[in-house]
Order: structure tokens, then sequence, then C-alpha cells
């Protein structure tokens, strides 16, 4: 009896010890910082405690329990990490060679391709585009009408369904566009007597209307034994949450016309949209916000839209929909290899007119609300994951230092590729 | 009668003071600017004095006279107008010549396109000069020249006066056309190794066409000596592209080579040595950062993104600490655009080598300017703000390095070329007069809708 | 019975036979009316004063007298001319839609094999405008409505497009219509082809230089050759350097087909080096911009009308509102401009699809503030002159070739009126043409089509049925058969959308075209990602 007492006592002490092990790993105090949270003040001197991947404390005097490693930030500063609203990380390595790029299925209608079933978490891209701060990002599909759902994901973990804070996040319509004036040299589109994009709309509304007749015989064939159900659809079923509303839905559209047909479009198919690109979107700011539409600004490493609009448009264009109102987020765009840009667009727009502590949140709490995971994500409170880093300086500026980054309050080695090469390479001895 | 003379003297005397005020050239002082000189210490609060295309004198407190304009910048930065030592704007048509392997014919000063609204974009960019050229589809491909960024005017007007001709030459995935999936029969070369070849080859076909016109030179002067008994030799028929070899090989032609891996770019090194000829820099150079020492050895640039990558397997092994690191270890770093887009946001590029690579602020603002000036020869008008250079500047509201930097004025040769208060306040009018035409166009139907009723 | 019914057969075949041979000689061209007297008409003269109530004798073709108070010929048929006006025959100072080239079939093999011939890469010196004139009555009733009696007929494709021929409106066989045969070689700045040498513009430049600079050394070689052959090495023969003799030498004149400011330059810089005899053919009507360096070099400029703004001008550059602005305002006053500053000009229909669009752009650079009577000139004088025909064509003065107009009222107005139409002597009388009808098909495009896409250089056919207004088809291509429905007519503009599978993708293409007789031209928009132009020519049979 006394034998199997020690034993247990043994065994809880032995249990007590490796629970403190766990916790003194998940239990982080970082102190001295200047904190950002997003919502509300900013905190001079402060510090911020992490237990179990939440954030359990902020303040002036937060004390950390026996156990907690403490980093000393002084002279830094802490910032929710920042949300990349559209990206292909983890589906392409290399541009040039095939067998790299996954983001793009063959067909016009892929509503029920999943992102979460193809992200690479070990792409090289992950590493080297969290070096400025970004935690979370948006994994989305390419190519056709309906390309698929996107994922959103934390910027590191094991495997896929790990990272994942949605394995399905949003669906996808490529709006029909016309297209962007060519980079370089090449000749200008011809005119034509038709109105494509109009015809190209109706055929979109003409698969969802087949989709809400699929699903319409569905229900009646459940409610009534002698109604045959129609045969699985699996493109349907996908679409089931986009027509109810409960999944949302991005838009890709560029001109302020074809805006416009995306507004009346969206509202007759009550859809919950979001908005990505609107190149154009200061033309018709005004209708945008009446209709509640947020708007993922793209890469902003492009030229005006219409050469009418100015040599500064896509900067112009952030500030003012941000001024009238429309709830806007930023992304890095196509290029998985330029992910660490997405500081670069923010910093873009605050250099022509918009507000620093607006494209803070942009970055952090508006793509958060946008995704529906404002739960958890997009500032620093008690009770939120604890995704952040600490910066030596504004974080959108490009010069600055990111020396810590948590997701899920894991401290994550920010050693990238490039600087596997870097380190090598400083070695080689001069002559 | 003396005091006659004196006063006509000093009359004659003033109007010859006047009438060389009239002849001298326009005269410009801007004050109170902080100063980047790209050749030395910042000055906080100086002022720049211009006269007609060229800097007089830079320093503080400098005096304003009679028939001086004066611009007042009240505290903005001024830095040398950036330098793109790799673009391919203002070029009509094409600009790869692909049809033939070596096209060392063709130049791009024939299809200068001075309309390019791209010039424009380069101004409100802070770019005052670029190197326009070929492309990167041929080991040797066209020549490439200098241009200033003087919009508005013609082609032959806006080539920089005595800028060198460039040779374009490519190594790598391009010239071996590896990413292309056209129909049309394979070209050769499809390796490295081809590639390098084929230019070795190209250089002896060179040598040969030189040696039959030497040999001509000698039958001419012959027969010319033997008073009509000995008839003249013909003469080898003229042949424009071996004739470029000819200029890459006596080192009339800069030549700049297009080039990513360090094997690459070690083997054609060696290869210039062979043949004595003058390679000046690396196009990109992805991995110079490997070679360092050879790259100081031989005496070659690098011109190279700030952190353009992974697009193909020849752009993987590189780190945007690249350009810090090669220019630490002594390689002269340009960074360029190889993009009408980027080539308008320079600078933020270069405040990228500050963190990746620890650059200094000084020397990231050097790869904009007097590095590209060195490495296009045309440092000895351009690349620092120095008494005697071209007034060429680019002014902004903050640090050129600066996240939140906005380029305001952008001059070339003494002239301002881009001004963003002035292109707000027609963009202004614009749109005041476009809701005026609206609503003109929408009275007279109300008028007539009443009349109806 | 047989034996007279076979010797009726053959009596009534004979007679037919005879009477059909007769009959022909009875057609042959009016040929029994060889003499006209106009009187008491009007002449409108590009130089001088119109001379009032003069007569004008047409004998065998050529004018006999020209003069006021003449009298008129007892053999003569006369014109009472007292309401008319009478003009030279207008000329065409170059043009290409009187050319029929030979179908380019699509050669699939040469397309991936990559072997293309100096003819594919557009270096064409041998393609003879003359060997493909097509020449009808029907088109010359197109030409003679404008007032247009003679045009110079050009190939206008590629590098060397090839050589020109002018022509009297007056005969469908080619032979006797002929005026000046390989007048002109073509030179333009754009390659039909990608990935071959030439391709690009500089290459092109580049490929010019060179090529007349070894016409040059090809005939310092061939006449050293074949003058004393021992010890010098015999020239390698290339049958471009034959064909471009005459023009290299500068004995015949070259054309520039230049699209912008910037070709003409090009086009300068070229004749000055190799000292050519040249033509500037302004496609980009920006000529105007180039004035005081056209001065300097003597140039003659042959204007279009079609004024659409180049690619590269800022007007394209700046966006749709600013480049049909500039169409309107400043495209239009170019050939006024050259006229004003002393600089020869012709009109040319290159850019235009037929006669009538050729005439109103002529009309709109009268409006932009072309003289009417400069405007002339360049429609008589100033072409006859470019190409050496001044003493037989241009104006109406005895001993040259009979090309007469007679309008009532002025011709270079909207809505003139010509009456009749000498070519060559012999008369044409036009008739009034109805009004078009609304929205009711005015064509059939029943039948199989081939499509050529401008800017991919792509070709494939499609079989069309219409059926009132309602059109369908199927289109055969490379990548497969597709049909398609839904397609409408209206007038003679047709539209139809179709949805193509290639390389695993799903295009969808919209159609849209106007039709005349039996070509097609149109533009063509694949989904969201691009457009091209196209034109489409009924396959016979």
């Amino acid at each position: 009896m006394k034998k199997t007492l020690v034993f247990i006592m043994v065994a809880l002490a032995l249990a007590a010890s490796l629970l403190l092990a766990q916790d003194a790993a998940t239990r982080i105090l970082i102190k001295n910082a200047t904190i950002v949270p997003v919502i509300g003040e900013k905190i001079e001197r402060g510090s911020l405690l992490i237990e179990n991947g939440k954030i359990v404390a902020l303040g002036r005097d937060v004390q950390a329990s026996d156990g907690a490693q403490v980093i000393d930030a002084a002279g830094t500063f802490v910032y929710p990490g920042f949300i990349d609203a559209f990206t292909h990380f983890g589906l392409a390595e290399i541009g040039a060679i095939a067998s790299t790029v996954d983001y793009r299925e063959m067909g016009k209608e892929n509503p029920e391709l999943r992102t979460a079933w193809a992200v690479n978490p070990f792409s090289v891209h992950f590493g080297t585009s969290r070096v400025t701060g970004t935690t979370t990002a948006l994994v989305a599909p390419a190519g056709g009408t309906f390309p698929g759902l996107s994922a959103l994901v934390k910027m590191d973990g094991w495997t896929l369904p790990e990272m994942a804070v949605k394995e399905v996040a949003t669906s996808l319509i490529n709006f029909p566009m016309t297209p962007r004036p060519p980079r370089e040299g090449v000749s200008a589109q011809k005119e034509t007597k038709e109105d494509v994009t109009s015809k190209l709309a109706e055929k979109i509304k003409e698969y969802l209307d087949e989709a809400r007749r699929y699903l319409n015989l569905k229900r009646i064939a459940a409610e009534n034994a002698g109604v045959r159900a129609p045969d699985y659809n699996a493109k349907y079923e996908a679409l089931a949450p986009v027509l109810d509303g409960t999944l949302p839905v991005i838009i890709s559209v560029e001109k302020a016309k074809d805006i416009e047909l995306a507004l009346k479009f969206v509202k007759e198919q009550k859809l919950r949209a979001i908005f990505r690109g609107c190149a154009q979107g200061f033309l018709v700011a005004d209708k945008i916000k009446e209709a509640g539409i947020p708007v993922i600004i793209d890469s902003l490493y492009q030229g005006p839209s219409e050469p009418e609009d100015g040599y500064d448009a896509p900067y112009r264009n952030v500030v003012e929909l941000a001024n009238a109102g429309v709830l806007i987020c930023f992304s890095s765009g196509e290029d998985p290899a330029l992910g660490k840009d997405l500081t670069y667009h923010a910093a873009k727009a605050v250099a022509f007119g918009l507000d620093h502590e607006q494209a803070i949140k942009a970055l952090t709490i508006n793509p958060a609300k946008i995704f529906g995971v404002e739960s958890r994500l997009g500032s620093l409170e008690p009770g939120k994951d604890a995704d952040l880093f600490i910066a030596t300086g504004d974080p959108l500026d490009c010069k600055t230092d990111v020396k810590y980054l948590f997701v899920s309050g894991r401290k994550i080695d920010m050693t990238n590729w490039w600087d596997e090469l870097y380190e090598k390479w400083k070695m080689r001895p001069q002559k | 009668m003396k005091k006659y003379w004196i006063l006509s003297l000093a009359g004659l005397l003033i109007l010859g003071l006047s009438a060389t005020g009239y002849a001298a050239e326009k005269s410009l002082l801007l004050k109170n600017a902080n100063i980047i000189t790209a050749s030395g210490e910042n000055i906080a609060g100086g002022d720049i004095l211009i006269q007609g295309t060229k800097i007089v004198r830079v320093g503080k407190n400098l005096p304003a006279g009679l028939d001086i304009e004066v611009i007042d910048l009240a505290g903005r930065w001024v830095m040398p107008g950036i330098i793109d030592s790799h673009s391919h704007i203002a070029v009509e048509g094409d600009v790869n010549e692909m049809g033939d392997l070596m096209t060392s014919e063709v130049d791009v000063r024939d299809v200068i396109n001075p309309e390019d609204v791209n010039i424009y974009y380069a101004l409100t960019g802070g770019v005052t000069s670029i190197h326009t050229m070929h492309g990167s589809a041929n080991p040797i491909g066209g020549k490439g020249i200098v241009l200033k960024m003087r919009w508005g005017k013609s082609a032959q007007e806006m080539i920089f006066q005595g800028a060198p001709l460039t040779s374009k030459w490519a190594l790598g995935e391009n010239p071996k056309q590896t990413n292309f999936q056209g129909p049309g029969r394979a070209r050769y070369p499809k390796s490295r190794m081809g590639v390098e070849a084929a230019i070795r080859k190209e250089f002896e076909l060179a040598k040969d066409y030189a040696r039959q016109w030497k040999d001509y030179e000698k039958k001419l002067e012959v027969s010319q000596n033997s008073k009509g008994k000995i008839p003249a030799p013909l003469p080898p028929k003229k042949d424009n592209r071996l004739e470029g070899i000819a200029d890459i090989l006596n080192g009339k032609l800069w030549v700049r080579c297009h080039a990513y891996q360090s094997e690459e770019m070690l083997s054609i090194m060696r290869l210039c040595q062979e043949y004595g000829v003058k390679l000046v820099c690396f196009e990109h150079g992805l991995e110079g950062y490997r070679i360092t020492n050879e790259l100081v050895k031989y005496g070659v640039a690098i011109s190279t993104f700030a952190d353009s990558w992974a697009y193909k397997w020849e752009a993987y092994n590189t780190m945007p600490q690249a350009a810090a690191l090669a220019a630490k270890r002594g390689v002269l770093v340009a960074i360029n655009s190889d993009d009408p887009e980027r080539m308008r946001h320079l600078f933020n590029d270069a405040a990228k080598t500050v963190r990746f690579g620890g650059m200094s602020e000084a020397e990231a603002i050097k790869t904009l300017t007097i590095n590209p000036a060195k490495i296009m020869g045309i440092d000895r008008w351009v690349g620092t703000i120095e008494a005697g250079k071209d007034a060429d500047l680019a002014v902004f509201n903050r640090h050129p390095l600066d996240p939140y930097t906005v380029c305001m004025l952008t001059m070339v040769d003494g002239k301002v070329y881009f001004d963003r208060a002035r292109y707000l306040d027609d963009r202004k009018k614009g749109e005041e007069e476009k809701k005026k035409k609206e609503a003109e166009a929408k009275t007279p139907k109300e008028k007539k809708n009443g009349a109806e009723v | 019975m047989k034996k007279a019914g076979r010797r009726l057969i053959v009596v009534f075949w004979a007679m037919v036979l005879s009477g059909l041979a007769f009959s022909t000689f009875l057609h042959s061209d009016e040929e029994l009316h060889k003499v006209w007297a106009v009187k008491d008409v009007k002449i409108v003269r590009p130089a001088g004063p119109a001379l009032e109530k003069a007569t004008i004798v047409i004998r065998d073709g050529l004018f006999e007298a020209v003069g006021v108070g003449l009298p008129v010929p007892p053999d003569a048929e006369v014109i009472d001319g007292s309401n008319l006006t009478a003009y030279p025959g207008l000329i065409d100072g170059l043009g290409q839609s009187l050319l029929k080239l030979p179908e380019e079939k699509f050669d699939m093999a040469k397309f991936y094999s990559g072997e293309y011939t100096d003819k594919d890469k557009g270096i064409t010196p041998d393609l003879r405008a003359y060997d493909y004139v097509n020449l009808t009555k029907s088109v010359f009733e197109k030409y003679y409505r404008y007032g247009f009696t003679a045009a110079q007929v050009m190939p206008d494709r590629g590098i060397l497009t090839g050589r020109s021929s002018i022509f009297c409106l007056s005969d469908p066989d080619r032979a006797k219509a002929l005026l000046l045969k390989d007048t002109c070689l073509g030179i333009g700045f754009n390659s039909p082809r990608v990935m071959v040498y030439p391709s690009s513009l500089m290459g092109i430049y580049a490929y010019l230089k060179q090529v007349f600079q070894d016409s040059a050394y090809f005939k310092m070689n061939e006449s050293r050759w074949l003058k004393d052959m021992t010890g010098i090495k015999r020239p390698a023969y290339n049958s471009h350097f034959e064909n471009l003799a005459d023009y290299a030498s500068g004995k015949k004149p070259v054309i520039f087909l230049c699209r912008n400011q910037h070709d003409i330059r090009r086009a300068l810089n070229l004749a000055a080096e190799f000292k050519l005899n040249f033509v500037i053919c302004d496609l980009g009507n920006e000529a105007s911009a180039v004035i005081p360096e056209l001065k300097k070099a003597k140039a003659r400029v042959l204007c279009t009308v079609g004024f659409k703004a180049p690619v590269t001008s800022l007007y394209s550059q700046r966006g749709k509102a600013e480049r049909e602005k500039a169409e309107k305002e400043v495209y239009p006053k170019n050939p006024a401009k050259l006229a004003e500053a002393g600089i020869p000009v012709a009109f040319s229909s290159l850019g235009t699809d037929d006669p009538k669009s050729f005439m109103e752009g002529i009309l709109k650079a009268v409006e932009a503030g072309l003289p009417s009577d400069k405007a002339l000139a360049a429609l008589s004088v100033n072409p006859a002159a470019f190409f050496g025909l001044d003493k037989a064509l241009g104006t109406i003065e005895p001993g040259k070739i009979a090309n007469l107009i007679l309008a009532e009222g002025d011709i270079l107005v909207k809505e003139a009126k010509v009456k009749y139409a000498f070519a060559e002597g012999k008369k044409f009388e036009l008739k009034e043409v109805k009004a078009k009808e609304g929205e009711k098909p005015t064509v059939n495009v029943t039948g199989k089509w081939e499509f050529t896409l401008a800017q991919a250089g792509f070709k494939f056919t499609i079989d069309f049925t219409q059926e009132e207004a309602a059109l369908s088809g199927k289109m055969i291509s490379p990548f497969g058969a597709f049909d398609f429905t839904g397609g409408v007519v209206s007038a003679s503009d047709i539209s139809f959308e179709m949805t193509i599978s290639a390389g695993g993708q799903e295009i969808d293409l919209y159609f849209s075209a106007t039709v005349e007789g039996d070509t097609m031209r149109g533009t063509v928009v694949q989904g969201t990602a691009g457009s091209d132009e196209f034109t489409a020519k009924r396959i016979p049979g």
C-alpha cells in the first residue's frame, strides 16, 4: 500500500514537473516594449504575457509566474501579427517551373476545390514572407470563373490542419473584367461593339441559378418520399453556403464600370461579398461603402488601370476608399516570392495620405473581421491567439528588423532560406 | 565734357554687363534643402546654385542675386537624379531580336520611342537617366544606349551625349530558351556550355573577318603602288553583324552581360580575359555574392535587384542580402529596375538593402546614383551633387529611404520635368471640368422634360 | 432527212456561233463611240482659275482638244456640259484594295518546324502588283462614283513588300489597263512573324541597312566579275539583288510605309544613307511633326486619310477619350499642315476600305483646313508627278490620257454627284444609289469563310448557316471543330459567340463583324483575356 502510494506520489511529481516544464515552454513574458494592441491605446514600456498559445494579459504591470521565459524587449515594438488577405503561399515555389506551380486547375467551374488539401506547409515562401511580421495568410486558388475555396492559415505549423485557422475561409468568383493595360510595350486592346462583360456576368448568374435549382430539388426530395433526389453534384454542393450567405465570396473586379456591375450582381444574388482589387474603386467609393462590401487591396506593384487615372492612381485609390469608409485590408498579391512586401504596399498608401493607424488596422483587425476570425486574431487582447511580432521600429518601414515572431504562442525560428545562404556565403574567405 | 565721357563710359559698361547678363544662361538657386550629395556628407539646410544645365555651387547660405530665380525647398530632401542602369523602356517594337542567335548589328538607337509614357513615369519616381537596351534572348544581342528623361523632346535629343554604347549579352535560361514552349525548330544552344561555345565561335568569326579586311588593305596598297599593273583587289563584303562583334573585341562597346548563376559568370569572365574583352557589368547577377573575390579581381560590377527572386530556377539561390554582401566585399553594385513599374520606386528598393545585409544609408543611395553612373560611363557628368555636374536632381518630401517618401519634383539639365504640385493642380482642374460637363449634359434634358409636362 | 437534219444543225450552230462572235464584237467596249465632245462645261483646274463654258474633245482615248469656243467634230457624240463641272480623273496615289493576293494557307508543319522562307518573313521584293491586280467593271464603278479613274496598286505587307504598278481603271484586262509597271518598291517596318529574323523593329531596320549595303556590294562585285573574271571572286547570286537593283540605284523610287513619325525619321535616315529616290507614305498621319526634316530632304509625301492615332502616340497612351479626340481634331489637320509648309502631297487610300471611305477621309482633311485646290492637286498633278506620269495624266490637256470626271457641282464635297466618268476615253454613266434599310439583314453569309486573325496570324474556317437574321455555324480549326448557334445578322453586321476548348482550357470567343460582298472585317474578344482584329474571305464553291 505504501509502495503504491510512493509510486503514485512520484508519478504525480514527475507529471507535475513535466507539466511545469511544458508550462515553462508555453509561458512567455515580453517586457519593456512599446505595445501596439490596435484595439485600445498604445502601451509604453508595457508587458505582454503569453500562455498556452493565447495572450493572457498585457499592460504596464504584468507579472509572470515562475518558469516563464522572459524576453526583455526594451526599445522595440510589439504588434499583432499581420494578416495577408490574398496569397498563393504553399501552392507555388518557382513561377517558371510548372511542376512547382499548383494553384490553377483547368476548366472554368471548380467551386469545390480546396486549397487546404494542397498547401505545402514547408514552402520556402512561408519562411521568407514572415520576416516583415505576417503571421496569417489567406491562401487562394486561381483560374477560371469559380477557382475554388480559399483557406486561412497561420504561417507556421507541421501540417496544414495544424496551421489552418479556417480550412474553408471563402469561395471566389473571378468576375469578368476588361484586362489591365499591359505593362510593357504591348499594343493596346481593341474595342468591340459588344458588351462582353455583361454577357459573361449573365453566364455566371445562370450557373448560380443552376446550383439553386439543384439545391432546391434536393430539399424537395428530402421532404417528399416520392421525389427522386438529384445525383450528387460536388460543385453545386460547394456553392450552397455561398448562396445562402454563410460563406463569404471574394470577387475580383478592377474597373469602375465592372465594379458597378458587380455591385448589382451581388445585390441580386444576395451574396456575402468581399471585393478584391478595385483599381478604380475611388471613382465609385460611395457605392461600395453603401453596399457594405469590404475590399482587399491587391499588390500595389502596378500602374494606373487607365492612363487618365493619373500615375499615382493605385495609391490614391486606397486612400480614397478608406476615407469613404470602406473596410480595406492589404495583400501581397499573386507572387508568393514577394510575400514580405505586404508592408511595402501599406507604406505606399500611407505615403500618399492614408492614416498610419488605419494602415495598421488594415493589416490586422480589418482582415480579421472580414474573414470572421476577430475573436481570435487581429489585435492584442487577452483571450486572443498569441500571434504577434517584436520589431525594432515602425513595421511599415522596410528598414525595420523583425526580431521575434510568435504564432499561436510559439516563438518561431525566423531563419529562412535567405538566411541560410547569407550565413554560409558570409563565411567565404575574402581575397 | 569729361563728365559726359565718364557717364557714357559708365553707361557702356552697364550695357556691356547687362548684355553679358542676357547672354548668360538662366540661374536657379534651390534653397533650404537636405542635400544628399552621394559624394560625401549630407548637407542639412543647404543650397544648390544651378546655371543653365550645370550645378555651379553646393553649400550653405549661398547668396542670391539679380537674375537668379529662387526656389525655397523648405527642408525637403534632394538627391542626385536616380539612374536606372537596366531598362527596356522607350524602345519601339520588340525588345528582343531573337530570330537569329547573335544579333550584334541591331541597335536600340534606331528604335527609340520618345513618346513612351514610361519616360514620364520614370520622372515621377525621381529617375533622370536610364540605360535602355536589347533583351536577354541572345548570347550576344544588340547595342544599347543611355537616355536622359527629357520628356517631350525628340529621340535624338534624349540620347545622353558622351555615354558609351553598350553590347547586351545573355547567359543561362533565356538564351537557352528553356522556359519557352513555343513552336518552331529548337534553336542551338540548349545548354550553358553551348552558350559559351557559341560566343567563342562568334569571336573567332569576327577575328577572321578582321583578318580578311587586313589582307584586303595590304593587297590594296600593293595594287595602288603597282601603278595599274596589279588590279585592285575585291573588298570583302561588309557584314554589320561581325562589325558589331569587332566593336566588342576592340573595346568600343561596353559589355553588359545578363547572368544569374555563379559558374556561368566565372566562365564568361575567364573567356573575356582570354579575348581581352572588357566586361563591365553583370545584369542581375543574383549569385554574384558567391564570387565576389573574382568580381573584384576582374573588375566586373553587378547591376541587380533588391529582392526580386524565385521567378525561375536560376533566380532561386539568392537572397535580398546579396546586394549588400557583394557591396561590403568590394564589388561595385547598382540597383536597377528592369521593369517600368519598379523603376518608379527604386528608392524603396534601395531602402531594403539597409535591413537585408546592413548596407549603410549612404551606400544604399550610391547604388542608385554614382554606382550606376560609373557602370554606364557617365559618372563624369552625373551621379552626385557636385559643382560642375549636370543639374539632374530628385526632390522628395522625406528622406528618399523613408518608407513614406514621395517624389515631389524631378529636374533634368536644370529644367523641371516633373512637379507633383502642378500634377495635382492639373488633375483637380480636370476633374472639376469633367463634373461641369456632366452637369451641363444633364440640364438640357431636364428642361425638355419640363416643357413636355 | 437525217442528212438534212444534220446540215441544219451545223448551219444553226454556225449562225449561233458567228452571231455570238458578232455580238462580242458589238459589245467590245463601245469601241465604236471613240469620239466625244463635252460642250459648255466648267473645267476645274488644280492650278489657276476654272475655265467656263469650255469644250473638251476626246478621241482614241486621249484628249484631242480643250478650250473655249472650239468646234465640235462632226463624228463626235455630244454631251451637254452646261450643268456640269469637269475634273481630271482623280488618282489614288497608293492603295492595295485592288489586289487579290493568293490565299495563304496556314501551314501547320511550317508553324511547328519554324522553317520560314523569306517570303514568309515578309521579304518579297519579287511580289508584283501587276500579277495580282483584280480589275472588274463593278469595282471600277465604285471608283468612278467618287471621281477616281487611275490608281497605283502595291502589296503593303511585310518588310520589302513588293512592287507597285499604276493602272488606268479603264479595262478589266490588266495588260490594257497598265500605265506603268514595277514603278515603286514598298518598304515597311512590320514583320508578319515572330521569333524569326528579323521580327523586331530594330532587327528590321538593321536588316534593311544590310540588304541595301549588300545590294550595292553585289552590283560592284558583279560588274567587276563581268568585266574581268580573272582573279575576282564571283558574286553570290540572290534574286533579291536583281529585284532591288533599280531601286537601290535610285533609278526608281521606294515608298516607305511609315506607321508613325519615328518611322518617317528612320525612312529619311535610310534614304540619306543609301541615296534612295523615295516617297513617304504617312500611314500614321504624323508627318506634320517632321516638317523641317522632310523639307530638308525634299521629301514627297503620300497622305493617308484613315486618321487613326498610331499606337506609339501620346494620345493612344493617354486613354480612349484622348485618342478619339485627337483622331477627330488633330490628325485630320496633317495634310493641311504639310501643304502649308510647301511639302508636295498626294493622297493614298491605304487605311481605308473602299473609295467611299477614301473620299470621306479626304473631305475630313479639307474640312480640317486643306484648301480644295491643294486637295485636287494631291489627287491629280501631284501623284502624276511623283511617279513620272505627269506628261500623260493629271490635267485636262490635249495629248493626255482622257481620264475625265463630269459632276453636278463640286466633287470635293459630301454627297458629290458624279454623272459621267471617262477612263481612257471610255464613257461610264453613273446611276443613283438607293439608301440602306434599317435592321433587316442585307447580306447572307451562308457558306464557308476563311478567317485570319491580324495579330495572332492565325487562320481557321467557319461554315455559316444564315436563316433570315439568325446565324449559326461550325468552326474548323487546328484545335478542333466547334458548333455555335444564336448569332445575329443586322443590316450588314453580324455577331456571334462560341466556346472552344484548347490545351485543356475553355475559351469564350465573341465575334462581331461588318460584311461587304465576300469579305468581312471585325473584332473577336476572348473572354477577359484580350481581343484581336480579323478579316474573312468567302471560300468559293
